[in-house]
């Protein structure tokens, strides 16, 4: 790279050594000034633009013969070019839209995921709030189509549950559009890559007749909105890198943006899409250690390119996904089942939110939630099972959902030097005392009488702090159930004078006999506990703890009832969006990582990573009764396995160019040592000059050489070596972070991966013919035959898996069994053999 | 690219930015081509061994200081002191290192005389009152470590360092706490840190060899890096790291030589290429592969390790059960075991209840449970699913459907779709009476699938899983226990996963048999089995097990955290005395190890940004040293470190010794960077074809001195600061150790 960019510079600056190739290198020197699409057969030319091009389409070995009768040829040659590619985008358009709209009815029930998103869509609908791991931008646009199709957003969408008179009809459909999209974007993209027109509609075709990405388009899921977006961006990835050479122009703007608005969209729907801008940022990271080389741009130039990258590659993407979330916080302004994951101030503000009710201020004897301030912090929970190991005690945990179990009663102290009243709780002729900081609780839970307990026992998971436990009972027990409670900070207005206030106090408490403090773990319980948070007793010294803080042991009086405080007068809460922004970011981060697979358990839709790209697994997206209505979710295996060998041949092939490259033939050697002899007889420059003029020397060969061998040209191998930055460089970004990953993985995890093997798999093919057919007389014969075999091998695929792909009734074996192709498929049998690949 | 182009570019033009410093020595451009033997004068030469000494005289010392103390079993010394014994004894054992250095340890407890009759239960178990010789055990694990020091000091003169920088690295691996704790305990590391700097070593001495290629000491350096490669993977599977970053830079130079400029033909590349492919692929395998040769010479007896092992391995050790199985006819009644918790299938003539705590309902049908003691009530007949054709005195096979009767209760062992007492998930097992219709027969049929031992049901070497027929659940059952209404024993339920290691049972008795039917039917003969399927099953268990090793442990920590030393793990404590050993790096020489490799980072950085604008800060042999030697063994740290990150089992800090010595040869060679004007050059051989070449000498200025001498102290006081915790030697009293906690998480015992 390197040596090339700077050959192009020291072009016109070096004059004695390339005198004597001046006539030859002008000629290849024109594709950095002028158009690519002026000597570039592949590049995509629009139709109405061909009159503005008012020079003949240079090329540099026929111009000089006879100009003339080339420009006709070539000139007519662009405009049947133009024309059919126009024709082909729409073929492909029209047959994507069939394949994908047709029979979008046969089931009639809510299909695998569907349970899930098509329930969110409600959700939006309704206006409730909800919590699910995935941004929200995409469940927005579900609920959108469930808007226009008139849906009052009342069906609950559980799984398999036939559909009750709703226009599912059409959100299907709405879904599915973004899955016709992604065929053209496809061909387009091809088209940007530079392949040939003929690979280009087979890298479409591949798209559009893999029956994973026809299958997963047709219901109310997201993957095909991820899907389209991915394909989008790296549409405006090629796209922006064909203008490079015109920097700043309108065109260049617009693609830019449109970049920055595509990685913006596609992270704001699943966190998969910050795969593809990674892709994007190291794209242009390179693209600007490039320029960094160029000494002939002005510093200011420099500096533009870089702002211009920073403003819409990093500051667009971050404010769309951040407006998502603010939109998403807009509609959902009605209490709902996600509210447990929020914070308690942000429920507050929720319409409908019980917490409306809360007296103001905490005395003895009331009951009440606790909330964990910990991003991700659930509520203070206990159960009736047990500790397995330690005190074999009664469990407190930290729990995610509202439930009875998370309620407690403060109670007063039993030792009467702190506390002259030792009632039962909820005694009316109790004096009535609001808690102040520093004084001493019991913790009653209140549907087991247990009262919150800490000893010298190690926690079960974090073995080096205190285990917490349920202990006792109303009127029994001893002093290690007590807590002194700690205000750190008071959230509202109110005088910060230590005054316990539900929802806005934040306080800690601490250990009356152990001095630790009670605190939330991070990693869950095993099964035994449900899988819930982990709660311990902190007993490391705290630094001016009160200050910065550990979040973790920090709490909140979330829910509070108490017949014998007054109803306070309405407040109006206040709730900042961003720690809203950040906590629910942080939840669906930690709980992304909680799906993870119980090794006891086996999901039978589950995967892993190393079975997707020989597709050793399908999914069945329905019951698999003899009698139901049956899809199975299966790639095309054709376009999957070619496209995983072509990872292989593309790399196998990337290493025999590069030490081809790496060793020229005798003469060229040769050729190089005389040169570098007289260069060193002449050495008459300076340091810097004599570094540029050798690796000038350097990159002769590869130029000057190419015509008369049958070495790829520089321009041909920057193209290669471009398309495998993206596709391989794409492919190893979105699939080998799933083998880090620790949650549970699906066969469509691979599917943004598998586009780049099929882009990779079209540019094979069509590189291997062009290099094979240069100097063949049955030119025409070979590529026809080469093609017509691809093709027919995918669509025969297609055609074949079409009943698994539109569903089928009967018994699956009826149907199925020729079609079983590899013994790891459950598509019969219920019974898979585990496979590695 | 950029890299190679230098190197290059340094071949073709004379360097001009270095005037010859030496007088004597002078290479002018007409001088004809005088070849350089070295740049050393023979005074250095005998200074450089000066400090040589002097320094393997303090690592000996460091290591060897009370050796003695304490006598008693510290940390993983229960295990690879459990190890040697094993050797000594020949009894089969298992674990996931491969042999080569507990085989060390075996060895030198043979040479002083020691039998193997302790087994290291107990960390605290007290050597002199059982008799066993452990210093010399420990002296062998000390000697190596003290090894490493003058290794670590030639490796840096042999990459071509002033003096000073070559002291400085080895000053700082002397005096490093975890070194010296580690290296003078029966612990593996200080082997693999040995022959990782033996690898390291002879790589550089190979790589000067370069000029005179298939030379004979072009070989010898070549095969020698090949053996210290092997001997490390020996030692621990992490000696892989040590391959790859010899194999990174091997890799590297083959390009470089395939670069046409090098004036290789294809043929002379492809020599090259070969010669590697012997010295670094070949022979490391075959060596490799002989320990475990030697491993399974020595290890002949049956012995702990024998559960680990496939039934065919088994056999293969003396006096293994194995060979006393025999085969199961149908009407035999046998005893079922768990493979992996020793429990036998178990009945009673008890009910599960009707109600469980948690509100379920069972079926209330008879307890089906797993019990570890031996039991009328373990004995179940076995029968053929066909009434018809009983197959009465047929042996079992392999995929047969059978039933199987509780004698004790006559009943048919059943599983049905009703939840397991603890699982809800899971199938509960129970039992049917005889006496009753046989409506529920296709209920109790279940598929034995023999997973290994042959393809007919044998007593002891059958492993099998018994698959439901009708409902595609396998017979399991895991440590839970039941309730008191089960009697605390395991519960036994139907697991829908069936490929689960833990569906295995095996039959471990026919009751009934006489003596003399065994005698006749059994072969007691060991039998043998080729090396390298004994070796293929050994390896892939060494690694599913290391895998496995996912247990958290209190002391276990994250690799993030290593570099910066914010955790320790405690070794070793004795109550009465409150004396204790803490495993924790020196603390001070750590931290500024680490700000070295970001020095790195930093300058190589800015040398990669401002050549890319046209601007070559670096003086050329100064920039080549930069880049190839202490990039080296910054490749080094990164390869012996960052691939920890990918590891999903329990990590300590110990795993960050061999790293931690390359970093501390980065700080030193840092330091030279900083201080020292130029380089020594050049240090290689000279070939035949060699251009002359100029010669150069580095200025080291006092203030280099001066420099390293503060760094030294530094160190040094650290050092002896944390001594009390890495020897054991000496209690702190509580205010001391309060004062030696520079990090609240270094949790020490005895602290309050």
């Amino acid at each position: 790279m390197t040596g090339e960019l700077r050959y192009r510079h020291t072009q016109q600056t070096t004059t004695h050594v390339v005198e004597e190739e001046r006539t030859t290198t002008t000629a290849t020197t024109t594709w950095t000034t002028s158009s690519l699409a002026d000597i570039d057969y592949d590049y995509p030319v629009k139709l109405h633009k061909l009159h503005l091009q008012g020079h003949p389409p240079l090329n540099s070995l026929n111009v000089e013969n006879n100009g003339r009768v080339v420009f006709d040829k070539a000139r007519l040659a662009r405009i049947v070019e133009a024309g059919s590619s126009t024709v082909l985008t729409l073929i492909l358009t029209g047959l994507s839209a069939w394949t994908r709209y047709r029979d979008i009815l046969s089931t009639n029930n809510v299909t695998w995921d569907e349970a899930h998103f098509g329930k969110f869509g409600s959700f939006y609908i309704r206006r409730q709030h909800y919590f699910d791991v995935h941004p929200p931008l995409a469940k927005m646009l579900i609920g959108l189509s469930g808007i226009l199709a008139g849906y009052d957003g009342s069906f609950d969408f559980d799984s398999g549950a036939n559909y009750p008179d709703i226009n599912y009809r059409f959100m299907r459909l709405f879904n599915a559009t973004f899955g016709v999209v992604m065929v053209p974007l496809a061909f387009w993209t091809a088209r940007e890559l530079h392949m040939s027109r003929t690979a280009s509609t087979f890298a479409a075709a591949m798209v559009l007749m893999d029956n994973a990405y026809l299958v997963i388009s047709r219901y109310i899921l997201l993957d095909s909105m991820l899907l389209s977006s991915i394909f989008f961006v790296v549409l405006c990835l090629t796209k922006f890198r064909n203008l490079r050479d015109r920097a700043f122009s309108t065109k260049w703007w617009m693609w830019l943006s449109l970049m920055g608005v595509g990685c913006g969209a596609v992270s704001s729907m699943k966190w998969v899409g910050f795969f593809v801008t990674a892709l994007v940022g190291l794209c242009t990271v390179e693209d600007l250690w490039d320029l960094l080389g160029d000494l002939q741009m002005s510093m200011t130039t420099y500096v533009m390119h870089w702002i211009s990258r920073t403003l819409l590659l990093i500051f667009l993407p971050i404010a769309i996904y951040i407006s998502c979330f603010i939109a998403h916080f807009r509609i959902l302004s009605n209490t709902g089942p996600g509210d447990a994951y929020m914070p308690s101030l942000f429920q507050a503000n929720l319409n409908g939110s019980e917490f409306s009710k809360n007296p103001l201020e905490i005395a003895y004897g009331s009951l009440v939630t606790i909330k964990s301030s910990a991003h991700s912090g659930g509520l203070l929970h206990s159960h009736v099972q047990t500790y397995p190991q330690g005190s074999k005690q009664q469990q407190v945990t930290i729990y995610h959902h509202k439930d009875h179990n998370n309620q407690w009663i403060l109670t007063r102290s039993r030792d009467s030097e702190v506390n002259h009243l030792n009632d039962p709780p909820n005694n009316n002729n109790e004096h009535l005392q609001i808690l102040k900081s520093g004084d001493v609780v019991r913790l009653v839970h209140e549907s087991t009488g247990r009262n919150l307990h800490s000893h010298r026992i190690h926690s079960s998971v974090t073995t080096t702090q205190l285990e917490v436990s349920g202990y006792g009972h109303w009127n029994q027990g001893d002093g290690y159930d007590e807590w002194v409670v700690e205000v750190v900070r008071e959230d509202s207005r109110l005088p910060q004078d230590g005054t316990l206030r539900s929802l806005t106090t934040k306080f800690m408490l601490r250990h009356r006999v152990l001095g630790c403090f009670l605190t939330t773990g991070k990693t869950p319980l095993p099964e035994w506990g449900f899988k819930q948070g982990e709660v311990f007793c902190d007993q490391s010294p705290r630094r001016s703890n009160k200050a910065s803080g550990n979040w973790n042991s920090i709490w909140n009086i979330e829910y509070h009832r108490n017949h014998r405080l007054p109803e306070p007068e309405s407040i109006q809460y206040k709730s900042n969006f961003w720690q809203d922004f950040i906590h629910v970011n942080v939840a669906m981060m930690e709980f992304n990582n909680g799906l993870t697979q119980d090794p006891d358990k086996s999901d039978p839709l589950a995967s892993l990573p190393s079975q997707w790209p020989f597709l050793a697994i399908g999914i069945r997206m329905n019951n698999w009764f003899d009698s139901s209505f049956k899809v199975y979710l299966l790639g095309n295996p054709i376009v999957w396995w070619s496209g995983t060998v072509s990872l292989g041949v593309f790399v196998a092939t990337l290493a025999w160019y590069s030490v081809v490259r790496g060793r020229q033939q005798q003469q060229q050697q040769q050729q190089l040592l005389e040169q570098e002899k007289e260069q060193q007889q002449q050495g008459q420059n300076d340091g810097n000059n004599d570094m540029q003029e050798i690796e000038h020397l350097q990159s002769q060969p590869s130029s000057t050489i190419a015509s008369t061998t049958t070495a790829m040209s520089l321009e041909e191998w920057d193209r290669f070596k471009f398309i495998g930055k993206i596709t391989l460089g794409g492919w190893i970004l979105h699939y080998l972070p799933s083998f880090i990953m620790g949650r549970v993985m699906y066969l469509h995890h691979y599917f943004p991966a598998l586009y780049f093997t099929i882009l990779l798999h079209a540019f094979l093919i069509d590189h291997f013919l062009r290099r094979l057919t240069q100097r063949q007389q049955h030119r025409l014969l070979v590529k026809t035959l080469v093609w017509g075999v691809a093709f027919a091998a995918v669509t025969g695929a297609f055609i074949w898996f079409w009943p698994a792909s539109y569903g089928f009734r009967g018994p699956a074996g009826d149907t199925m069994r020729n079609r079983q192709w590899r013994a790891a498929w459950d598509i019969v049998n219920p019974h898979k053999p585990r496979t590695f690949m | 690219a950029t890299g190679s182009e230098s190197t290059l570019r340094q071949r073709s033009t004379v360097p001009k930015h270095t005037p010859p410093t030496d007088s004597n020595t002078a290479a002018t451009e007409d001088a004809p081509k005088k070849v350089i033997k070295s740049v050393f004068t023979s005074a250095e030469k005998t200074n450089s061994l000066i400090a040589l000494a002097g320094l393997t005289a303090l690592a000996i010392v460091s290591r060897f200081y009370k050796i003695n103390e304490p006598d008693e079993v510290v940390f993983d010394e229960v295990h690879f002191g459990k190890f040697a014994s094993y050797y000594l004894r020949g009894s089969y054992f298992f674990d996931v290192h491969p042999p080569l250095a507990k085989m060390m340890l075996a060895a030198m407890g043979y040479f002083i005389g020691y039998d193997g009759h302790f087994l290291f239960d107990n960390i605290g178990d007290k050597y002199n009152d059982n008799n066993v010789p452990y210093i010399g055990l420990r002296a062998l694990p000390a000697f190596l470590g003290a090894m490493t020091v003058p290794l670590v000091y030639m490796t840096m003169r042999e990459a071509g360092f002033p003096i000073l920088t070559c002291a400085l690295a080895a000053f700082f691996v002397i005096f490093d706490n975890m070194l010296v704790t580690q290296t003078r305990l029966i612990l593996l590391d200080s082997m693999l840190v040995f022959f990782m700097m033996c690898s390291i070593y002879s790589y550089v001495r190979f790589y000067k060899t370069r000029n005179n290629p298939f030379s004979l000491k072009w070989w010898s350096w070549m095969i020698a890096t090949g053996i210290s490669i092997a001997l490390t993977t020996s030692v621990k599977m992490v000696g892989l790291f040590t391959v790859a970053t010899i194999g990174v830079a091997v890799i590297w130079d083959l390009w470089e030589l395939l670069d046409i400029r090098r004036r290789l033909t294809m043929q002379q590349f492809m020599n090259h290429f070969y010669a590697r492919a012997i010295g670094l692929i070949l022979i490391p395998v075959v060596v490799y592969l002989f320990w475990f040769y030697v491993h399974f010479a020595i290890l002949i007896n049956s012995g702990p390790g024998d559960d680990f092992m496939s039934t065919e391995f088994q056999e293969t050790l003396k006096g293994n059960t194995m060979a006393d199985g025999i085969y199961v006819k149908y009407g035999d009644n046998i005893t079922i075991r768990h493979k992996d918790t020793s429990v036998y299938l178990h009945s009673h003539a008890h009910n599960y209840p009707l109600r469980y705590d948690d509100g379920r309902i069972s079926s209330a049908g008879q307890q089906v449970t797993g019990y570890s003691h031996e039991d009328p009530n373990n004995l179940w007949q076995i029968y053929s699913d066909n009434v018809e054709n009983t197959k009465i005195g047929n042996q079992v096979k392999d995929k047969d459907v059978i039933r199987l009767l509780h004698v004790a209760t006559s009943s048919w062992l059943l599983a049905h779709d009703v939840a397991s007492p603890t699982m809800t998930t899971n199938e509960e097992i129970t039992t049917y009476s005889t006496n009753e219709d046989g409506s529920r027969f296709n209920e109790t049929t279940f598929q034995i699938i023999l997973e290994s031992g042959g393809d007919k049901l044998r007593t002891m070497a059958s492993n099998f899983k018994l698959l439901h027929q009708s409902t595609k659940v396998a017979i399991w059952t895991h440590s839970q226990k039941l309730p008191d209404w089960g009697f605390e024993q395991q519960e036994v339920n139907g697991n829908k996963n069936l490929v689960q290691k833990s569906n295995l049972w095996l039959s471990d008795n026919i009751e009934g048999k006489n003596a003399s039917e065994i005698d006749q039917e059994s072969s007691k003969a060991v039998k043998t089995r080729s090396f390298i399927l004994k070796f293929l099953e050994l390896q892939g268990k060494m690694i599913s097990h290391n895998a496995g090793l996912t247990d958290s442990h209190p002391y276990q920590s994250s690799p993030i955290e290593w570099p910066f030393l914010v955790r320790g793990i405690s070794f070793w404590t004795e109550n009465e005395t409150r004396k204790q050993i803490y495993l924790i790096g020196n603390p001070l020489g750590m931290w500024i190890a680490v700000a070295s490799l970001a020095v790195i980072i930093g300058v190589s950085g800015a040398d990669l940004l401002s050549r890319r604008r046209g601007f070559y800060p670096l003086n050329q042999d100064v920039q080549k040293r930069f880049y190839y030697a202490t990039g080296f063994f910054f490749i080094g740290w990164i390869f012996h470190y960052i691939p920890f990150f990918l590891m999903g089992r329990a990590l300590f800090l110990h795993h960050y010794m061999p790293a931690l010595v390359f970093s501390y040869m980065v700080l030193a060679a840092v330091h030279g960077f900083i201080f020292i004007e130029g380089v020594d050059g050049p240090i290689s051989d000279p070939g035949p074809e060699t251009r002359p070449r100029q010669l150069q000498r580095a200025i080291v200025p006092v203030i280099a001195y001066a420099t390293g001498i503060i760094l030294m102290a530094i160190h040094l006081g650290s050092f002896l600061f944390f001594a009390p915790l890495s020897y054991g030697t000496s209690a702190p009293s509580v205010a001391g150790l309060a004062r030696r906690k520079f990090l609240p998480q270094w949790d020490y015992h005895f602290a309050k």
